[in-house]
């Protein structure tokens, strides 16, 4: 097996390194690829895998012509420095809806499961009801049957907007006149939930881009990868959920663009901070060079040769070590490392190495913005967890107590203003979301390690577990187990005809129903939804009719994204586009596309006015007249004006607008009279 | 009279054909439209363009490929000359004129005065108030008397964008491009409001919009520019491929809308579209920059207790009062300080410039000034033993004396200088106190608005300057006027004699290696002659051992060193070492020193005697300034180790076995060129004379020019001088000395052939001669920019002399190689 960490050859760095032994075995396997396989409704068989993959990831066909791909982490088994047995933990599932078929223009992924992520039990639900309770309490022991829970419904929908809309309107008129106690109960609960379910959010997008950066064939294409990742980042974002197709590629560039960001930021204020205070920063380097944690040791020796120094604790967030006196009795983990001239670490055995013991003092989170989160301080580990609870608590006792928001006044408003600014300027630790997301990360890497020194890992474990906030999580140890259950939960629940196979069937109706309904009616029917609490949710009978035309929608839907991706970044599709892909979606509109969306008609009118092509040009035009409605016939009626284009087009276009006003169309009124003369002469 | 008339016919006449015969040499470009991506390295460009991107099976960058590529001609080896630093480097892209202009920030040593020519935002305000016309860089431009490319066309027939040598500023621009933040329809703005506004690109982004529009609409328009610094600002947040090529993407879209605008424009076949980069970026996957903060180092004991001035506030993005746009001068006091505590808003004592990171420029103030400053302020403490504050006493006058010869002429030159600005100033405020104050639509079309309020803000500037100079040059009177006899130390009040914020006099050698820092541990002590004991009364910093001994013990990536200082490089005076050299080494500039470690110097000499400049590289070992001015050294073998690394560079143009000589000898600066470009240090050797020689501002001795006129330019020429800073203190690989805050993608500001090197391409219509697919391998430098694009244009000559409108026009010889490459194969 590669050691993990290239750079890093003593026991104490092997024992490190094993915290983050996903990563490095994911990464350390580069060029090995990944193992993907599909199969027909049958279990992984752990062990029987090549241990040089990172990950393993597999295709479970569902009846009704759907498919469950999951990724699983290969963890290795070390013994010493010996490489021991393989084993394989399901990870994340993804629904690919296929419709049976080999086109992938009409899949559609649907949801997305965390395997580690559970229902909570009753015991842990009435602790997330206890307002001010910042403990994990109870480990959930039984899975029992039911399937997981998605983590992410990837179909875009405005549902999530709504259910928040709809549960700010409910607190405000139900929860003034209830007690104090219910209330902060309550929300103390939707605030649980709501971080719980942000943790496995977090945890997701962090394995998915471990899994992404594997180079091999993938069951997961590199934009479905990107898609599932954008939605993820998106679940953040009041208006994410509405977010359009096309930009979602956008999203992830610029997601994974500021973390990366955050990331080497954080690396360097932690390098810099940390020698300037005589401390030992320690990246926990991967062979590809890059690091999400960090850790600040201090040497024993220079404890002395220091002691009463004044040490500046901004940014590392921990006490002075020159004038703790525990640091000098230290009975903690410690460990010996070797240091050539240029203080460069080398192995023990090379000619003039000097050792130095050192002692962590603080185990850091990269990604968190602007500053790096201390998530462990060695000495004290209410430290973190201070910083945890601090901004929670603010929040829940102006919130939950005094049901105090942004808009409650402008005295509260200001302060809260000057309070987010200066703590948001300053770098303080204390952003909830990213500090969930540094956690989660973490936890992730913990649970799937079995080679970490016994000792160190358990105190690793400990720290991280004690400093988690939230009732509803369960230790890293039980949610591994719990997902290799959940996972075969979900596989009867895919084999079970009245399971997934039936809820895949309902969501397929509940899509038809665009296909059957205006605007107005389906707007109908999801106040229906609303005003049901969920219970009504309009669906059509699946008629092979509507079957046909769904396939044919999401087809469209295909199309429809890549010309406006097209029409948004290209010059000259002829140079910058694919060009074949690129009529292929042109042929498909203009033969299918009288539903295509207005922002569709404009992409076309763009890409025919920047090619030269004349068969993109052509099928444009065609495209405009299928298209049915008032926008692509404007679209269609600029280019029968433009007196610059040759005349070929103006006579294409003349005969495509008489036969659209002969088919009565969608036209404007104005539009309509135009064309009528146009048909005239 | 009649022969008047004759001779005054002839000579348009004259005029004419010369004009025309410039204009027979062109090459039919009529129009050009140049792009400026700060930041952008050739070699970065070529990678990508290889590059294949498996869904379309096309260049990741399909438009340079297509633009340049196939259809265009680039020079894959252009490299900045001078620093790698936005501010110079554009400078000498702009004006095609050796660099005067030496950094982001410069501080005058006198006034404290601080050239800030990069923070648009007073800027802004200020224009909006009609107090400025132009950004900061562009009026010392004009006092200098130096045009910019932009100046060759008459203000209707150019647009230019947001830039640091900016002309005006078009509010329509701002206001269109936040307009346009809103993409038309409601969904798309949640889209991008989801995804985070991009204020950065608002007034980029609406310059595209104006320039593909104007190509199209606006024949009459010959010179465009666009300015981008989206990819330098990706490179300088993140090492990460992807995020970097999303940035070049973004450039190569710009390009292929350009381009596909230019091709449907009337114009098209007499267009050349030109990409222009001033600098590369030192960024690596998998390394981080790291930083070492030099600030801290001048504040410690150790760095001699300075208060350190920046014209960028430390962890800016940490501070609350980071929002404060206008950036005053940003004092950090130290606590270390020997014998200024707490005084560093009146007496701060470094003033230093970090921009680009890689390199940074300190002035510190004069060692003869601390020296009295701490004198004065032993000789007022009534602590000191009478024979102490006799013997202080006496070395306070020696001090002065030993100054007085140069001060006094100091003093005497700017007296005469400031006359002759002040008299300037007044006579010109009466004509701008003319100026009128409401401009038609027509004169605003011309930029006749524009052109008074330039006037108002250099008469502004040219007053303020008086006001400043004149402050210093009082303090430096009264303390000249300091005579022994009558000297009472309690009536003086150090203020009225030592000026408040200045540095005075740049240090020489010998003080920069023996810098006085304070009052040593012992106090002033007494030679056995009652004298002060000036070596043991104080404390003194050798800046070159100390910066060279600088280590950090976080050494945790495998290609970063933990030595975060590469070399240090001063300019040495001529006059003081020229008695050491041998008449062969002999140059005609002062040489540039360049200290890698007691044992690993070298000099650049270099030799102008009109034949063309002429280089020589001398190792060294051991050169120090004794306290009368006289430079000694050792004259080294060259081997592996010594700066810049040209001899073990495998890159270097030279056979191994030939190396030994060639570096022995003088060689033409294209033979330099030649030899070392591909190395680690490329053009280095060439670029740290560009940067730390004096150049003179004015190409002749102003014959013509009244007197008064002679002596504003002998005041700008002092300017400049006085903008030149102690030290350039260069960074190893990978280290940078950014204090505003992080930047571990990447940096630049060094010599490393990886940020210097830069971007250059063209391509045009059928009628521009512009080669098609050739990639010209012969290296070129900034200098080459200018006088390119304008032979391209016919206006100037085979000299690079400008022809009569361009020479109306204020522009002089371009001392720039033409890329002729270009020339000769449309010929």
């Amino acid at each position: 097996m590669t050691p993990i960490f290239a750079t890093k050859t003593s026991s104490s760095i092997r024992s490190l390194a094993g915290l983050f032994l996903v990563w490095s075995i994911l990464l350390s396997s580069l060029g090995s690829g990944l193992s993907a396989q599909t199969r027909e409704q049958t279990l992984p068989e752990p062990g029987a895998k090549s241990s040089e993959s990172a990950f393993r990831a597999e295709t479970v066909k569902v009846a009704g012509g759907s498919e469950i791909v999951t990724i699983f982490a290969r963890r290795t088994y070390f013994d010493g420095p010996m490489q021991g047995p393989v084993s394989d933990i399901p990870m994340v599932s993804v629904l690919r809806d296929t419709l049976g078929d080999d086109i992938p223009e009409n899949d559609r992924l649907r949801y997305v499961w965390m395997l580690t992520h559970t229902r909570a039990t009753f015991g842990q639900k009435l602790s997330a009801l206890v307002p001010f309770l910042y403990t994990r309490t109870f480990n959930k022991n039984e899975i029992g049957t039911d399937p997981p829970p998605a983590i992410l419904d990837l179909n875009s929908s405005d549902k999530k907007l709504w259910n928040g809309v709809f549960w700010e309107v409910f607190k405000r008129l139900l929860f003034n006149d209830v007690g104090l106690g219910i209330k902060a109960s309550a929300l103390q609960y939707r605030q649980n939930d709501a971080d719980y379910r942000r943790s496995g959010i977090a945890a997701a997008a962090a394995l998915l881009s471990l899994y992404q950066e594997i180079e091999g064939e993938k069951v997961l294409s590199e934009r479905e990868l990107k898609d599932i990742q954008a939605r993820l980042f998106l679940t953040e974002k009041p208006f994410g959920m509405l977010m359009q197709s096309e930009n979602l590629g956008r999203v992830y560039d610029g997601e994974t663009s500021k973390t990366r960001d955050y990331r080497g930021r954080n690396w360097e204020l932690l390098r810099q901070y940390s020698e300037a205070q005589g401390l030992y920063f320690d990246p926990l380097l991967m062979p590809d060079g890059s690091a999400r944690h960090a850790m600040v040791w201090v040497a024993v020796s220079d404890l002395k040769a220091n002691k009463g120094r004044k040490f500046e604790k901004r940014f590392l967030n921990f006490k002075n070590p020159w004038t703790d006196s525990s640091l000098l009795d230290w009975k903690g983990h410690s460990e010996v490392r070797w240091y050539d001239a240029d203080d460069r670490e080398v192995d023990a055995d090379t000619p003039n190495a000097h050792p130095k013991t050192l002692i962590p003092l603080a185990l850091y989170g990269l990604d968190h913005p602007k500053v790096p989160a201390i998530l462990i301080d060695f000495r004290n580990n209410g430290n973190p967890k201070t910083r945890e609870i601090s901004r929670r608590i603010l929040n829940d006792v102006t919130g939950n107590v005094f049901s105090m928001s942004q808009l409650s006044g402008m005295p509260f408003f200001l302060g809260r203003f000057v309070y987010d600014f200066v703590t948001g300027r300053r770098g303080a630790d204390l952003n909830q979301a990213s500090r969930l997301r540094s956690y989660a990360q973490l936890k992730l890497l913990i649970s799937l390690d079995e080679s970490l020194d016994p000792e160190f890992k358990n105190e690793i474990a400990d720290r991280v577990e004690s400093a988690t906030l939230n009732p509803l999580q369960n230790d890293a140890d039980v949610e591994l187990r719990l997902a290799k259950a959940q996972y075969e939960n979900l596989m009867a629940y895919a084999a079970d005809p009245n399971g997934l196979p039936k809820k895949i069937d309902n969501d397929r109706r509940e899509e038809m129903s665009k296909l059957k309904h205006s605007g107005k009616v389906r707007a109908l029917h999801a106040l229906g939804h609303l005003f049901s609490f969920g219970r009504y949710t309009h669906r059509e009978k699946a008629t092979p009719e509507l079957v046909a035309q769904m396939d044919t929608r999401r087809q469209l839907e295909f199309h429809e994204r890549f010309l406006r991706e097209v029409a948004f970044t290209s010059a000259d599709p002829a140079i910058d586009s694919e060009s074949e892909q690129l009529k292929r979606s042109l042929d498909f509109v203009s033969r299918n596309g009288a539903t295509a969306q207005e922002k569709t008609t404009r992409a076309l009118a763009k890409i025919f006015a920047i090619s030269k092509d004349e068969d993109i040009q052509t099928l444009c035009v065609t495209g405009l007249y299928r298209i049915n409605n008032s926008s692509a016939k404007k679209e269609l009626l600029a280019i029968y004006n433009n007196s610059v284009l040759p005349d070929r087009w103006r006579s294409i276009s003349g005969r495509y607008l008489r036969r659209a006003l002969e088919e009565r169309q969608r036209i404007s009124v104005r539009d309509a009279k135009l064309i009528a003369n146009i048909a005239a002469n | 009279m009649k022969f008047l008339g004759y001779f005054r016919i002839s000579c348009a006449v004259a005029l004419i054909l010369a004009s025309a015969a410039i204009v027979s040499w062109a090459q039919g470009v009529k129009r050009v439209v140049i792009v400026k991506i700060d930041g952008l390295p050739t070699h970065y460009v070529d990678r990508f363009v290889r590059e294949r991107d498996p869904a379309t099976g096309k260049s990741v960058l399909p438009w340079f490929e297509e633009v340049f590529y196939r259809n265009g001609t680039r020079i894959p080896n252009f490299y900045t000359r001078g620093m790698s630093l936005s501010g110079p480097a554009w400078g000498q892209l702009d004006t095609g004129q050796r660099l005067q202009l030496k950094g982001n920030v410069e501080f005058d040593r006198f006034t404290l005065h601080a050239y800030d020519y990069l923070n648009f935002i007073p800027y802004y305000i200020e224009y909006g108030r009609k107090r400025k016309a132009d950004m900061p860089a562009m009026e010392v431009m004009d006092q200098l008397e130096i045009p910019i490319l932009a100046d060759a066309f008459n203000y209707e027939k150019r647009y230019t964008s947001q830039q640091l040598y900016q002309r005006g500023n078009n509010w329509e621009v701002l206001a269109s491009g936040f307009v346009k933040l809103y993409p038309g329809n409601a969904r798309d703005f949640i889209d991008e409001w989801t995804m985070g506004l991009n204020f950065r690109h608002v007034t980029v982004g609406q310059a595209e919009r104006d320039i593909l529009g104007k190509l199209q609409k606006r024949d009459h328009i010959d010179y465009f520019d666009y300015y981008d610094v989206a990819f330098d600002h990706a490179s300088h947040h993140n090492n990460d491929t992807k995020t970097r090529l999303d940035a070049l993407k973004g450039v190569d879209k710009v390009i292929g809308r350009i381009w596909v605008a230019i091709q449907n424009s009337p114009r098209a076949d007499e267009t050349a579209l030109i990409v222009v980069s001033d600098h590369g970026v030192n960024s690596e996957e998998n390394v981080y920059s790291q930083g070492f903060n030099l600030v801290k180092l001048l504040a410690s004991r150790a760095g001699g207790g300075h208060h350190v001035v920046t014209k960028r506030r430390l962890m800016l993005d940490y501070s609350v009062k980071g929002i404060y746009p206008l950036v005053p001068l940003i004092k950090t006091n130290s606590e270390d300080s020997f014998y200024l505590r707490g005084q560093s808003s009146e007496y701060p004592t470094a003033l230093f410039d970090f921009d680009g990171n890689e390199r940074s420029s300190v002035h510190l103030r004069n060692s003869d000034l601390n020296l009295i400053h701490i004198l004065l302020q032993q000789v007022r403490d009534g602590r000191l033993s009478s024979e102490v504050r006799d013997a202080a006493t006496e070395a306070l006058f020696e001090t002065i004396d030993r100054n007085r010869a140069k001060w006094t002429r100091d003093l005497r030159e700017i007296d005469t200088e400031l006359g002759a600005l002040k008299r300037h100033a007044e006579s010109e405020k009466g004509l701008v106190d003319q100026l009128p104050k409401k401009f038609s639509p027509e004169e605003l079309g011309l930029g006749i608005d524009k052109a008074a309020v330039r006037k108002l803000a250099l008469n502004q500037i040219d007053h303020k300057t008086v006001a400043e100079f004149g402050q210093y040059a009082a303090t430096l009177r009264n303390l000249l006027d300091l005579k022994r006899p009558s000297f009472d130390a309690k009536k003086v009040e150090i203020k009225d004699v030592i000026a408040p914020g200045a540095m005075g006099d740049s240090n020489s050698l010998y003080q920069l290696q023996n810098y006085i820092a304070g009052v040593g541990r012992d106090g002033l002590v007494l030679r056995p002659d009652k004298k002060l004991d000036v070596d043991r009364s104080f404390v003194r910093v050798n800046y070159f051992e100390l910066l060279h001994s600088q280590r950090v013990r976080n050494n945790v990536q495998p290609d970063v060193t933990n030595r975060p200082i590469d070399f240090v490089a001063v300019k040495i005076p001529l006059s003081s070492i020229a008695d050491e050299l041998r008449p062969s080494d002999r140059p005609t500039e002062d040489p540039i020193w360049i200290y890698g470690s007691e044992e690993k110097q070298a000099l650049i000499l270099v030799r102008d005697d009109g034949a063309g400049r002429r280089y020589k590289y001398l190792p060294v070992a051991g050169l120090k300034q004794d306290d009368s001015g006289r430079t000694s050294f050792r004259d080294q073998e060259i081997s592996s180790g010594f700066p810049l690394k040209y001899f073990e560079d495998e890159a270097f143009a030279v056979p191994v076995s030939n190396r030994i000589n060639w570096l022995s000898e003088w060689h033409r600066e294209s033979e330099w060129l030649a030899a070392v470009h591909k190395t680690m240090y490329s053009n280095a050797l060439i670029g740290l004379n560009e940067q730390l020689t004096s150049h003179p501002v004015f190409p002749d001795d102003g014959t013509g020019l009244t007197e008064d006129a002679k002596l504003i330019r002998a005041f700008r020429q002092r300017q400049r001088h006085l903008a030149e800073a102690d030290l350039l203190i260069l960074a190893n690989d990978h280290w940078n000395f950014d204090v505003r805050g992080f930047n571990p993608g990447g940096n630049h500001g060094s010599f490393f052939r990886v940020s210097t090197n830069s971007t250059f391409m063209l391509a045009g219509g059928r009628k521009t001669g512009i080669p098609r697919g050739l990639a010209v391998e012969r290296p070129y430098d900034s200098l080459s920019f200018v006088p390119t694009v304008l032979r391209l244009m016919g206006k100037i000559d085979d000299n690079n002399e400008p022809n009569a409108e361009l020479r109306a026009r204020g522009f002089r010889r371009f001392p720039g190689q033409v890329v002729t490459e270009v020339m000769e194969a449309a010929k």
